[in-house]
């Protein structure tokens, strides 16, 4: 990676440009300590208040902060972030690069740590589980779909599933599964000899066959071009309504607003407004 | 290279540093170890030639059967190619110790294997040397390394190997006794003036210094004529205190040799044409030789025979001397074995008791006399007084009454003469009357006469009365004596009493004196018996001297007559530096370390490739992105490349001095100190050599560069939009197994991916696999030798090796077959049981050598008594079938390794040199054998070759089980120590047995050398295992682990505990690891095979064979380091952040 100003080598995950300080992570910069950002609006901040419940409260975030440090500087990758999330919903985080919604997403996940605040699923206080009850708390409660995959390359398709049934008390059959996401003519197909969107479904078949009760998607269609991640995020949806699994999606494309249940927006760490929308569109007839 | 991608160069550097590091490392190992050993042979080479030419070595050595004088060296000295010729001379004795506690005489001394301790006696003028110790006008000079230079006749130096192994015994200020071998030392050399001589012809000799000398530079130091012909050790004593010009050696310098290495072509080329020279002018300079001594040998001869003479008068006296002193001996023994000291006790106590008893008798008797004696009034001096007053009364009176009746006589006389009127008659009277009464000669007249008649009248009245009055007087004091009548006897009764009574006492205080130190009394006695038992023991041993000093006189004699007679065929006998001991031995390890440098590094140099081209491929495709963006700014692929380049060549060179630096500088030391146990060169010069550096380094930059670009050079090529796009993992594939459904479907997934991981990553499995196989293989080699050399002793001497018995024992006079009498020794202790079993044996250190072999080499024959229990004594294994071998009177039982090293087998030819004789003997069999080169014959076959009946100096003994110490501890070890020194003392007391050598001593002492140089080698071996275990899996791991981190990161998210994400990453290394032990064992066998053979010198045979505990320990030792690393890989495993891990794709 280089900078794109002076065009000296970066390290692999630089923010900064070590010569000339130039930003080099996304758009918009997450909140520096040395840097306030632009206040957010104060009609909105005023208007904001928690919808209405569609059903009881499955996920909790309390005030939940996540700051580290990288080098001299201390980012605030959450500030604060402050909303629930119901059983059953499918919900979408949105939000910029650097907004926190993927840091969100892995504390949610239980493969990260927060700083401050709690949060809470299905009455649980998953921030402070050990890292044992986190073990057992991702193997069975969560399915995580990756933008890129993540798929183990020297396994088939049935066997990326199996990796993850193998481990859960209560798993689904990885071949109905895989059926069930399409690709019953593809199991014993590698990975490299799959198309990204075929992936991506054996990585969410890999998610939904350890029957969790969340399923937790980064991006899903990242890397997918517009027909395949409407397939995909058709695949989501259709996931939680038959399922009744709860689905959590982040992404930064507000297109996607209206196929969920409940849209958790962020900006700078900080949720600035939830909207519970009650009757979602479906997948197929969005456009974007 | 722009400055931009140099900085980005040296970032990268900083940044991986741990892979940077690991590189150097790898390469520091494989150039450390190949410098290092390569430098250990030419340094080995280096440290001889420095050594050989600070001491002057001799190029050639003259040995001659008529010995040398001054013209023979002046003879040679002018040979052209000689420079400089050395006359050398020595005499061979035998070492004592001192005595046993308990025991008077000193203890024969023993060698390695139990053989009488030969000592070499050498003179050596040390007034050569100057200030600083040095000298060139002479060959094999000394170097002082400590203390100062001998003085006196009796004053030696030894050598500092001598000095390091048995400090015990050659320490500066030590005294040690050298007695000759059945000959008097003092017959050749002088004992410093003033000191007296001692009865057994020996010489003491105190040590003041300790030398290097270039004479002797291997543990072993080859024949002698003397003892069992084990030469055990040398000092060297003042040239001067030989009595004759009579020298062994000539030692010979050629010119110029000092300029070339020995052990080289061009070395030997320069001494073998002055070593023909020498051999070709031989026959001149003996004929003068002979013609000088000829007359000489008559005249020694002629003594001779006198000598012979007078000893055989000696020892006549000697035994006309002896005749009495037994039976003086058992006279006195007799007494004091008559009673015991409670005996004695008893009876002077009874004696005691008795005069106790008499004394207070004549107490009693005179107590009585002593009342009685208090009733009487007079006292004995009363008595005495009264006796003396009446003898003197007594004396009066006789003497008036003598008076009286002279006086009378007289004056009758004269009446008659007056009468007579005789006027002729008238001078008579006067002179008779003169007699009694004074008269004036005008007297002598007629009035005269009667007028003094007329007086002594008067007077004759007057003594009459006079008379009376002593009459009485005795009168009264017979009467007054009489009256003690009464009371003398019990006076005398009372004064006897007295008398008995100081009698009784005194012998009572006598007895009581006895009685108190009856202890004494009985020491004293003791003592007495012992001195004289001792004078008879010194006496025997002056005869048995005596004996032998006639066998001397007679092998003088016989030995000057023989020389005589051979005269006309005397020659010399001409070597190299072979003569000299250890100097071949030296040369050969040096080869052999070359051969070392070749096996090992190779190794080393094969994994540092392996493992710098994983990590360098493994940076250039981390990197694939950056180089296609290089490419797109228009930088060149050379100059690309360039970055790559430097990083790897940087790590190798860095690698290549600091492991030249290791190899050169420690490597070859260590080695050395370790063979310094078998050679005495003290020091090895540090080396630098170029070829090897450049060799080294050269390799080193071959499997760093090499290694990048061959992957850079397949990635610059490409165009930069191919190098942009993230190569696409290799695919997933299909292994073999999964069409065996059985064995897959049972597989979880991790054997699953383990499987295919396997199978994809080919190339890093097989560099894991040939760490492990590597480092397995070393540690089977390590402990390979290890035990080898731990074990060799104990397999060689002990209850379950070759050689079984226990003890030998060395007699004084050599046996015959059928000889008892010196067996008697051992008789007591057959009886009870200490000693089980006794055979006689002939054993003797000699030269064997067969038809085209070039040199001889020094072996020890045996011959036992009889055949037919040998077996108890000794095991002869056949060295291809294992089964056991006997002595059969046809032929010869050889060792395995002297077959091996001259190259022959059953049924050839040996020819074994003993001395001035010679034998041919058949190879009948070849036998398993450990440490130096035996030959066996049955006492028939020795007849049939020497010509001679066999004399057996040696007694084998076997000892009951409770003294062998082996394998005891605490208090049974002192006990059974305490009575194997008690029955050593009882066996050289007697006059038979000299000395008695238990095996189980040559097994502690040798052993605790052998267990040092085993635990060098093995912790060399498990160090360097360690380190290439340690380099390569840990390299490969930290690649595994970072090329997978995203897999591992996904399975952590899906759940997978640490110990099964942990697997995921093991479960290769195990199989690998399992696979890799499996191989490396195999490997090590042949690798084993191969070093023993080479590390092993000329005198022993390791254990060539490998023990089970061997193989369990290498495969044991790298799975733990197998094992540490995964405890290394378990906290990176763990340490992943799998939010970073997965935040990126490539």
């Amino acid at each position: 990676m280089f900078c794109e100003v002076c065009g000296v080598h970066l390290e692999e995950n630089a923010m900064f440009c070590d010569s000339c300080g130039h930003r080099v992570m996304g758009e918009e910069a997450p909140r520096v300590n040395n840097y306030t950002p632009p206040p957010a609006p104060a009609t909105e901040q005023a208007t904001y208040a928690p919808p209405a419940r569609t059903g009881p409260v499955f996920i909790a975030f309390n005030d939940v902060s996540k700051q580290y440090t990288m080098g001299e500087v201390k980012i605030d990758a959450l500030d604060r972030a402050t909303f629930d999330i119901a059983e059953g919903e499918l919900c979408l985080i949105i939000g910029s690069s650097g907004a926190g919604k993927t840091t969100a997403l892995n504390v949610l996940g239980g493969i990260d740590s927060v700083t401050g605040g709690e949060v809470q699923v299905d009455g649980r206080t998953i921030t402070s589980l050990s890292n044992k009850q986190l073990i057992d708390y991702r193997r069975n409660q969560v399915g995580f779909v990756f933008q890129f995959y993540n798929l183990i390359p020297n396994l088939t398709a049935l066997e990326n599933v199996e990796i993850a049934t193998q481990l859960s008390k209560d798993p689904l059959k990885p071949e109905d599964v895989l059926n069930m996401v399409g690709l019953h003519d593809r199991m014993d197909s590698f990975p490299a000899q799959l198309s990204g969107g075929e992936q991506q479904r054996v990585s969410i078949a890999r998610a939904l066959a350890k029957n969790p009760r969340l399923l937790l998607c980064d991006e899903p269609t990242g890397a997918l071009d517009y027909e395949t991640g409407k397939q995909i995020l058709q695949l989501l949806q259709d996931t939680c309504r038959q399922t009744g699994t709860t689905v959590v999606i982040i992404s930064h494309n507000m297109a996607f607003e209206p196929i969920a249940d409940r849209v958790v927006r962020m900006r700078s760490g900080q949720v600035y407004d939830v909207t519970v929308n009650p009757s979602p569109m479906n997948v197929a007839d969005l456009e974007w | 290279m722009t400055r931009a991608l140099f900085r980005d160069t040296l970032r990268s550097m900083r940044r991986t540093l741990p892979r940077f590091i690991s590189i150097v490392i790898i390469v520091a190992l494989g150039v450390g170890f190949f410098t290092g050993l390569r430098a250990v042979s030419p340094g080995m080479r280096a440290a001889a030639y420095e050594f050989f030419a600070e001491l002057h070595l001799a190029d050639i050595v003259i040995q001659s059967t008529v010995g040398f004088d001054e013209h023979d060296r002046l003879a040679v000295l002018e040979l052209s190619g000689v420079e400089n010729v050395t006359l050398s001379r020595f005499v061979d004795g035998i070492l004592f110790d001192p005595p046993l506690p308990g025991s008077y005489d000193p203890v024969m001394a023993q060698g390695m294997t139990g053989a009488p301790y030969v000592i070499r006696v050498i003179g050596h003028d040390f007034e050569g040397y100057d200030e600083d110790n040095q000298r060139s006008d002479r060959l094999n000079t000394l170097r002082l390394v400590q203390g100062r230079w001998p003085e006196n006749y009796n004053e030696a130096v030894v050598s500092a190997y001598a000095n390091r192994m048995e400090p015990q015994r050659f320490s500066v200020n030590q005294r040690i006794l050298v007695r000759g071998d059945h000959e008097n030392l003092l017959d050749t050399v002088r004992n410093a003036p003033g000191v007296e001589e001692r009865h057994d012809g020996g010489v003491i000799y105190t040590i003041v210094g300790v030398v290097h000398t270039p004479e002797f530079l291997a543990m072993e130091l080859g024949a002698s004529q003397a003892g069992g012909g084990e030469l055990s050790g040398y000092i060297y004593i003042p040239n001067r205190a030989f009595h004759r010009p009579y020298y062994t050696t000539l030692l010979v310098g050629v010119a110029g040799s000092r300029g070339h290495a020995p052990y080289t072509a061009e070395y030997d080329y320069l001494v073998r044409r002055v070593r023909e020279t020498v051999e070709e002018e031989a026959q001149r300079i003996l004929a003068q030789r002979t013609a000088r001594i000829g007359p000489q040998l008559e005249e020694e001869i002629e003594n001779g025979r006198a000598e012979l003479e007078a000893a055989r008068e000696q020892v006549e006296e000697l035994t006309q001397a002896l005749a009495d002193r037994p039976a003086e001996l058992e006279a006195r023994r007799q007494e004091l074995l008559a009673e015991t000291a409670q005996e004695r006790y008893d009876r002077l106590m009874a004696e005691f008791e008795q005069n106790l008893a008499e004394f207070e008798a004549a107490h009693e008797r005179y107590m009585v006399a002593h009342a009685r004696r208090a009733t009487i009034p007079y006292s004995r001096e009363d008595y005495i007084h009264a006796q003396n007053r009446m003898r003197t009364a007594q004396e009066s009176w006789e003497m008036a009454d003598m008076g009286l009746q002279v006086g009378r006589a007289a004056i009758e006389t004269a009446e008659a003469i007056l009468e007579s009127g005789d006027p002729a008659r008238m001078g008579n009277a006067i002179a008779i009357l003169s007699i009694y009464f004074p008269m004036n000669p005008g007297d002598a007249n007629v009035a005269g006469v009667t007028r003094m008649l007329e007086e002594a009248r008067v007077d004759m009245d007057f003594q009459e009365i006079m008379l009376e009055e002593a009459r009485l007087d005795l009168e009264h004091e017979r009467a007054r004596l009489a009256r003690f009548g009464p009371y003398l006897r019990e006076l005398d009764a009372y004064e006897a009493a007295r008398r008995d009574i100081l009698e009784a006492e005194t012998q009572m205080l006598d007895a009581q004196h006895w009685l108190n130190n009856a202890d004494i009394m009985f020491a004293i006695m003791q003592h007495e018996f012992e001195q004289a038992e001792r004078d008879l023991q010194i006496a025997l041993q002056e005869q048995n001297f005596g004996l032998q000093r006639i066998a001397n006189s007679e092998r003088l004699l016989r030995q000057a007559e023989n020389l005589l007679v051979t005269l006309p065929d005397a020659q010399w006998m001409t070597n190299n530096r072979d003569h000299f001991p250890g100097y071949t031995n030296f040369g050969d390890t040096a080869d052999s370390m070359q051969q070392f440098a070749i096996a090992f590094p190779i190794l080393f140099f094969l994994v540092a490739s392996l493992v710098s081209f994983s990590t360098m491929t493994r940076m250039v495709k981390d990197d694939r992105k950056q180089m296609g963006m290089l490419k797109a700014a228009g930088y060149s692929a050379a100059s690309i490349s360039l970055k790559y380049i430097f990083y790897a060549a940087s790590a190798g060179v860095l690698g290549a001095i600091l492991g030249t630096a290791i190899g050169f500088l420690f490597v070859p030391q260590a080695i050395f100190f370790a063979y310094q146990i078998l050679y005495l060169i003290p020091t090895m010069p540090f080396g630098f050599f170029p070829l090897e550096a450049v060799i080294g380094v050269a390799a080193a930059l071959i499997s760093t560069v090499g290694a990048v670009l061959a992957s850079v050079v397949v990635n610059v090529r490409n165009h930069p939009s191919v190098l942009m796009r993230p190569k696409a993992p290799r695919a997933g594939k299909r292994v073999m197994l999964e069409r065996v459904p059985f064995i897959w479907n049972r597989m979880g997934f991790t054997g699953k991916v383990t499987t295919r991981n396997l199978m994809r990553n080919k190339m890093r499995g097989l560099m894991t696999f040939t760490g492990i196989m590597a480092c397995t293989a070393l540690l089977v080699v390590g402990f390979g030798i290890g035990d080898s050399l731990g074990t060799m002793l104990n397999r060689q001497f002990g209850p379950e090796s070759i050689m079984r018995f226990d003890a030998q024992a060395n007699l004084q006079v050599p046996m015959r077959a059928g000889d008892t009498v010196q067996l008697e020794a051992f008789a007591p202790h057959l009886q009870t049981g200490d000693i089980t079993s006794i055979l006689p044996a002939f054993i003797q250190q000699l030269y064997v050598d067969t038809a085209g072999f070039d040199r001889q080499v020094p072996a020890r024959l045996s011959v036992p008594e009889t055949t037919e229990n040998f077996d108890e004594f000794v095991q002869l294994i056949d060295n291809d079938t294992g089964e056991q071998l006997h002595l059969a009177s046809e032929g010869a039982i050889i060792n395995g390794k002297l077959a091996e090293i001259m190259d022959i087998g059953v049924g050839d030819t040996i020819t074994v040199h003993w001395g001035l004789q010679q034998a041919n003997m058949r190879v009948a069999a070849i036998n398993y054998n450990y440490i130096y080169h035996w030959i066996y014959v049955s006492p028939a076959y020795f007849e049939q070759t020497f010509g001679m009946p066999c004399e057996f100096n040696m007694v084998l003994v076997n000892l009951n089980p409770s003294l062998r110490v082996a394998g005891l501890t605490g208090d049974t070890l002192a006990t059974a120590m305490e009575d194997r020194t008690a029955l050593a003392r009882d066996l050289t007391d007697t006059v038979h047995v000299m000395a008695v050598a238990f095996n189980q001593t040559i097994i502690d002492s040798v052993g605790a050398q052998l267990r040092v140089m085993r635990d060098v080698v093995t912790v060399v071996f498990v160090a360097a295992s360690g380190a290439l275990a340690f380099v390569v899996l840990y390299n490969l791991n930290i690649i595994n682990i970072y090329e997978r981190i995203r897999e591992l990161a996904t399975i952590k998210v899906l759940g997978f505990s640490d110990k099964q994400t942990d697997m995921f990453i093991y479960r290769e290394n195990i199989i690998l690891s399992v696979l890799g032990i499996a191989a490396g064992l195999a490997l090590g066998v042949p690798i084993f095979g191969y070093i023993i053979r080479q590390a092993e010198i000329e005198s022993m045979m390791f254990v060539r064979t490998l023990v089970p505990w061997v193989f369990i320990a290498a495969g044991l030792v790298t799975l733990v380091f197998a094992v540490g690393i995964n405890v290394v890989m378990h906290f990176r495993i763990k340490g992943i952040n799998m939010v970073e891990a997965l935040k990126s794709v490539e």
